[in-house]
């Protein structure tokens, strides 16, 4: 019994999860093209509206907890800027602000953490990381002067020239 | 001492001081608070229902309130600290029937502890008592009772005295309305016993609303009677966290079409029920047969309504009561930890409320929760009608099945909504 109920949970899960896939093109702020030219690689397959991103999280934390090498946990860490950046770009540009709050806090929440600890590595990022308040900025711009979400992101872009 | 009293006397010492531990660090938050403040108003004059959108109740259930916050004044205990002691004594209570009736019905005197204490320490039980502070424990109580002594004694007396006590149930809170039909058919009884039944069940609720109808009708019967319940648990709370990947919305946009659908389609089943049940041998489990198909249909489903199921599924040893109770835990689990953290955890919380990560707790929760609630419905239909259903008359066969296709047609409706806010979703 219960493992056919797990299994009608991980499908319906997994059903949910490809809806952001099918996603209208014209219900963001910029377009793909408009987004490619700021520097923009891709969004995350897994973004913090979906109901399974806790997974994705703990997911992480157990990646980063077995890397024993210390080189390796900073590098991760990067990467997990990365993911964390990637994230932010798909909640502002689908326009899902109500997640924009906490998704904000949570990028900031690891730019700190790397600003208090792993900053000697920036340096060896530091295109990627002056690419993402390019990136921020041009979203920025689509949101009127006294939006919240404009002063929302422009904590982000403040937190990312603390790094850089 | 024997065994069996030895062990159901550690459990419930042990349920005593869980439930002091959510009562001492409990909070004076949500419904608690609502109800301080209907009982204020009351004890200074004042009609609730005049000034409270939420003065849901019948006046009895907002009097016993009442009275707590009058000797919370006088004893100088918090309220919401008093407010709590009520509903886990008739807990307490509750586990000392269960054991009793589970005896005289021959069930062995250890295996009737353990049944016992499958009440008293469940974690749904707790939390509703202890950490929400909800008095549904009394009505359960009054509930179990009134069905216990109509179902054991078959004299007159019985009858009036399980009418008295199912009244004072309804009085206090209203839900056990949905089970006066299956009593008014459970024995043979005359139009005047029927109606003297019928009055005497509702009579502690009725007769103490008519001074609050004459003096504001329309605002007692907004208040009373089109309460529709809050949508947090069962599969609104599987919609709820689907839309909430929308843009982190709580509240479901088509949830007042939802709310009067389904209140169609659980009167439906309910009369399906009630004509394949009527004269069911098992009125406990006819009676839980009805409240899961309230929790399964309805969509105003509230979190503290999961109690109602509790002592009649343990009555009848349903083993099904288990998985139930482990996902129903969690589904309020995933409930308290998004929407009210502070009800649950009291002074030992100190984060925000609506973090989205408790999201998959409250989806996965409620799922299991609902697949459960529907399985056990059915296992129960499958139970208690197949065998009687060969004995029915061709004509109670047809309003068998007549009931049961006007029942799946107003299913129709609901599946096209669902499908609709499902499709929303992106």
């Amino acid at each position: 019994m219960f493992i056919r109920l797990t299994v009608f949970l991980l499908i319906s899960i997994l059903l949910i999860n490809l809806s952001p896939a099918t996603y209208a093109l014209e219900n963001t702020l910029i377009t793909e093209q408009e987004l490619n030219l700021t520097g923009f690689s891709g969004y995350e397959s897994i973004n913090p509206n979906l109901l399974i991103y806790p997974i994705k999280q703990l997911i992480e934390k157990i990646e980063l907890t077995l890397k024993f090498n210390q080189e390796n946990k900073t590098k991760y860490q990067y990467t997990l800027l990365d993911k964390r950046f990637e994230e932010l770009v798909f909640i502002i540009n689908f326009k899902k602000t109500g997640f924009l709050e906490e998704t904000v806090q949570r990028y900031n929440s690891h730019l700190g953490n790397l600003i208090a600890n792993n900053k000697n590595l920036a340096s060896d990022y530091k295109d990627k990381i002056l690419n993402y308040t390019i990136v921020l900025k041009t979203l920025q711009d689509r949101y009127d002067s006294t939006s919240a979400y404009r002063l929302l992101i422009q904590q982000a872009i403040d937190t990312t020239r603390r790094l850089n | 001492m024997s065994p069996s009293i030895m062990i159901l006397f550690i459990g419930i010492f042990l349920s005593i001081i869980i439930r002091t531990f959510f009562i001492i660090n409990g909070l004076d938050v949500a419904d608690v608070t609502k109800l301080h403040q209907m009982a204020e108003a009351i004890l200074k004059g004042n009609n609730p229902y005049l000034l409270f959108n939420f003065a849901n109740y019948p006046p009895i259930g907002l009097y016993i309130e009442t009275a707590i916050l009058f000797l919370s004044n006088l004893l100088g205990i918090p309220f919401h600290i008093l407010t709590k002691i009520l509903p886990n004594l008739a807990d307490v209570i509750t586990c000392f029937v269960i054991y009793k009736f589970l005896i005289k019905n021959h069930v062995k005197p250890v295996n009737a502890s353990i049944w016992s204490l499958i009440y008293i320490l469940n974690p749904i039980s707790i939390i509703i008592s202890a950490a929400h502070g909800h008095i549904y424990s009394i009505t359960s109580l009054l509930t179990l009772l009134s069905i216990y002594i109509i179902t054991s004694n078959s004299n007159k007396s019985s009858n009036l005295l399980s009418a008295i006590l199912l009244g004072i149930a309804i009085a206090i809170k209203p839900h056990p309305v949905m089970l006066l039909p299956l009593f008014l058919v459970y024995r043979k009884m005359n139009l005047k016993q029927t109606l003297l039944f019928l009055f005497i069940s509702l009579a502690p609720a009725i007769i103490p609303l008519i001074p609050y109808l004459w003096l504001t009708p329309h605002q007692t019967i907004v208040n009373v009677f089109g309460y529709s319940g809050i949508y947090d648990i069962s599969y609104a709370a599987i919609l709820r966290s689907l839309w909430h990947q929308q843009n982190a919305q709580i509240w479901l946009p088509q949830a007042d079409q939802m709310l009067s659908l389904t209140k169609w389609t659980f009167i439906f089943g309910a009369i399906f029920l009630l004509v394949i049940l009527s004269r069911a041998k098992d009125l406990l489990k006819s009676c839980l047969a009805v409240y899961l198909l309230f929790i399964g249909i309805y969509f105003g489903i509230s979190a503290q309504y999961l109690s109602w199921i509790l002592p009649l599924a343990i009555l009848t040893r349903e083993k099904m009561v288990i998985p139930f109770s482990i996902f129903g835990t969690f589904a309020l689990l995933g409930f308290y930890l998004f929407f009210g953290p502070e009800i649950l955890f009291g002074g030992f919380w100190h984060g925000a409320a609506f973090q989205s990560k408790y999201m998959l707790i409250y989806f996965v929760g409620n799922s299991l929760l609902w697949i459960i609630v529907l399985w056990w419905l059915i296992k129960i239909i499958k139970s208690l009608f197949f065998t009687p259903f060969k004995t029915f008359s061709p004509f109670r066969k047809k309003i068998v099945f007549l009931s049961l296709i006007v029942f799946i047609i107003s299913l129709l409706p609901i599946l096209l909504l669902t499908f609709d806010i499902i499709k929303q979703i992106n």
